[in-house]
């Protein structure tokens, strides 16, 4: 056991030295989680901060001038300009970033014009823009139209910050990066400048090695962890629920990649090829499928089936479970067991492509 | 001049036929992005709603009834109490609580919270099932929808993968391609048979410009098979928009190819320049929901201009004249690469 550890560690303190005397990998390490966790953190969001308006006014009209004023008066809503007929609509939205065109015709009725090529935009102009028009109406012509205004409390985040949804997406993309493709990527270097296969020859077993290159990777890990601490707190998004099982989750969901990563390195010998794998299907799905960008209940239930079984999603799922719904390892249990089991099923794969791949 | 790009193109076409690797990524990235990835979108929000009536009031089937009514809700639930239906928001099972009030008063909506594009989706469309909304519109405004036909969601992040798919073959293509000549020392032949700088550069902006197009073509194939997109402008407008992007992006892959001199380092700088590019493109985050600084990063973004006009081509029915400042833009991000290529070039 003493010779096992004595092995292991020093296939560490190598691992470590490699990383430090490449400039571009010591930076990118730690560079790359800090750039998209913090500032990517401030720059996404999928809260709207501002609508851009033109308005479609009767010539002339003092009611005109009152709507606009009325318009630029919300936080949300901007003003860009004026057109002359419902004929210009189309062309206004084609030209710049006009989202909405309000058009008050002579006899007081409203029409809006919304940009109907993104949905979820559409739906923020609508809720945005008929509140401010029906009490318009109601002040002009003396129209009171009853708004249906139920009560709305969002659970978990009462004031739908937008870091809410950002930040364990960004969280999930860091991770996957540092410890899946780029230790893939270091693992491959070994693999074709032929140092694996000279550590071969000494007595360390692929288990071994595979330990050795991986546990610098995984202190990168807990310092990407105590990051992501440090982001939530940065955000004002704290951890709800118990720090030590978000810690673990981290810490799981990185082990899960990094696992993953050596799977890829072990069974594909050529940078090119490593990287469309680690591209096509382990980063490409895990961003798009895991319910960072499209909600999973939206999802056709065919592809929701194979997006469960993806690490990201399980990682969203319980980040969100443990940060936000303040809730424990049983509700969480789900999606940490697939970790678990991803984490297993890829050290073995990767174990076996070592093995049956670099031979002794 | 033109005989010697001549063959420079017919060597990159043997070189990507020799690899089958990067054959297979050519044939694989269309269907990936533009087969099977949006088959994981739908326009149904898919809400599932938990209904708290302690005091079984008749106004329960009714708002059952008004719940069922609607496509964007997915599953109904009924609880006695609301810890009962607070610990089904835990586990993720529902993802909005209708509360009916004792005393007959308006209900009060839970939303989960967590996923805010889920909760705003769930506000929605719960409140538009339960008041009517559509009516309401009528009476406060008249409410119109433009480029909206067909399914919404699906079509515009279709047009997102597309423009993904040219991203990731514009840029790795050359940047492969540099870098293998590179670091094999094909490109020092190749500089001493007499191939200058500039034709080396046009050599490989040429194929790449004709793998891209193909792509497109391919792209545009499968979303129009397997998800029914149509192109609402004029194709050939499109066209010129992505050889624009081919001159910005091809350079772009070039560029960090000569930064990084190895294939591994270039695969660093790739995934660290990509991933900023994509995320600030608005493909995902609209410019409105961006702060003006950093939705002002989008002027040296390609990927921006090449994704906004694609969006006004495909889905708005733009023409040509729409998108040439989109053009001019790709080209003169092109055209600053290309001198720092020219450059970079002629010192190795």
């Amino acid at each position: 056991m003493a010779g096992m550890i004595q092995r292991i560690s020093a296939v560490v303190r190598k691992e470590v030295r490699h990383i430090f005397r490449d400039r571009i990998s010591c930076l990118l390490l730690f560079l790359i989680p800090a750039f998209i966790l913090i500032l990517l953190g401030y720059a996404l969001g999928f809260e709207v901060l501002h609508y851009n308006v033109k308005v479609c006014l009767p010539p002339g009209e003092a009611v005109g001038e009152r709507l606009v004023e009325r318009l630029d008066g919300q936080p949300k809503l901007h003003v860009v300009g004026r057109i002359d007929g419902p004929g210009d609509i189309a062309q206004a939205m084609l030209r710049d970033n006009t989202r909405a065109v309000v058009e008050l015709s002579d006899d007081g009725s409203v029409d809006l014009w919304l940009d109907g090529s993104s949905p979820l935009l559409s739906m923020n102009g609508e809720v945005l823009l008929l509140p401010v028009v029906a009490d318009f109406v109601a002040d002009e012509y003396g129209i009171s139209v009853e708004m249906a205004a139920p009560k709305i409390r969002y659970c978990y985040n009462p004031s739908l910050k937008r870091e809410y949804s950002s930040l364990p997406g960004l969280a999930l993309v860091a991770f996957m990066l540092v410890s899946c493709v780029l230790l893939a990527v270091s693992v491959n270097k070994e693999k074709t400048s032929g140092t694996f296969k000279l550590l071969r020859l000494t007595r360390l077993s692929s288990l071994e090695l595979v330990m050795g290159k991986s546990l610098p990777y995984l202190l990168v890990a807990v310092l990407h962890t105590a990051m992501v601490l440090g982001v939530c707190y940065l955000f004002g998004v704290p951890v709800q629920g118990s720090l030590l099982l978000f810690i673990g989750l981290c810490l799981l969901y990185s082990l899960c990649c990094m696992a993953l990563g050596l799977a890829a390195a072990a069974w594909f010998d050529r940078p090119l090829d490593l990287l469309i794998v680690c591209w096509l299907f382990i980063f490409i799905p895990n961003l798009m499928l895991s319910g960072f960008v499209f909600p999973l209940v939206t999802m056709e239930p065919s592809v929701r089936t194979v997006a469960e079984f993806l690490p990201g999603t399980a990682f969203l799922e319980a980040f969100r479970g443990i940060a936000y719904k303040a809730t424990g390892m049983a509700e969480n249990a789900r999606p940490l067991l697939m970790l678990a089991g991803g984490f297993v099923v890829a050290s073995v794969l990767a174990l076996i492509g070592f093995t049956r791949r670099i031979p002794r | 001049m033109i005989r010697k790009l001549h063959w420079l193109i017919r060597k990159e076409f043997l070189q990507i036929v020799r690899t089958p690797v990067l054959v297979a990524m050519l044939a694989l990235c269309p269907v990936a992005l533009t087969g099977i990835v949006p088959l994981g979108l739908s326009d149904d929000a898919g809400i599932r709603v938990g209904v708290v009536d302690p005091s079984h009031s008749p106004r329960q089937a009714d708002i059952v009834e008004r719940l069922e009514a609607s496509e964007h809700i997915a599953a109904i639930e009924i609880f006695q109490t609301v810890q009962a239906a607070e610990n089904r928001m835990d586990a993720n099972q529902i993802e909005a609580i209708v509360i009916l009030q004792p005393d007959g008063g308006e209900p009060v909506l839970a939303i989960d919270g967590a996923h805010t594009v889920q909760a705003f989706d769930a506000a929605y469309f719960t409140v538009q099932s339960l008041y009517g909304s559509d009516e309401l519109e009528g009476m406060v405004a008249s409410v119109h929808r433009l480029y909206a036909g067909g399914k919404g969601s699906t079509r515009y992040y279709l047009v997102t993968m597309i423009v993904f798919l040219l991203a990731i073959v514009g840029c790795c293509l050359p940047m492969l391609s540099v870098v293998w000549e590179m670091e094999s020392r094909r490109l020092g032949h190749l500089r001493s048979t007499g191939t200058g700088a500039g034709l080396y550069l046009s050599g490989k902006m040429l194929f790449c410009l004709l793998t891209v197009l193909v792509e497109l073509v391919a792209g545009l194939l499968i979303a129009r098979l397997m998800h029914g997109l149509t192109c609402a402008g004029q194709p050939p407008a499109l066209f010129l928009l992505a050889a624009c992007f081919v001159v910005s992006i091809g350079n772009l892959g070039i560029l960090l190819a000569l930064a990084g001199k190895t294939q591994i380092r270039c695969i660093y700088l790739f995934v660290f320049v990509f991933i900023i590019l994509v995320l600030l493109s608005t493909m995902f985050a609209p410019l409105d929901n961006m702060s003006p600084a950093w939705a002002a990063t989008r002027f040296v973004n390609p990927l921006f201009w090449m994704v906004d006009g694609s969006w006004k081509v495909l889905l708005k029915g733009a023409g040509t004249a729409d998108i040439l400042p989109h053009c001019g833009v790709l080209l003169a991000i092109g055209l600053v690469l290309t001198v720092f290529n020219v450059r970079g070039l002629r010192r190795q």
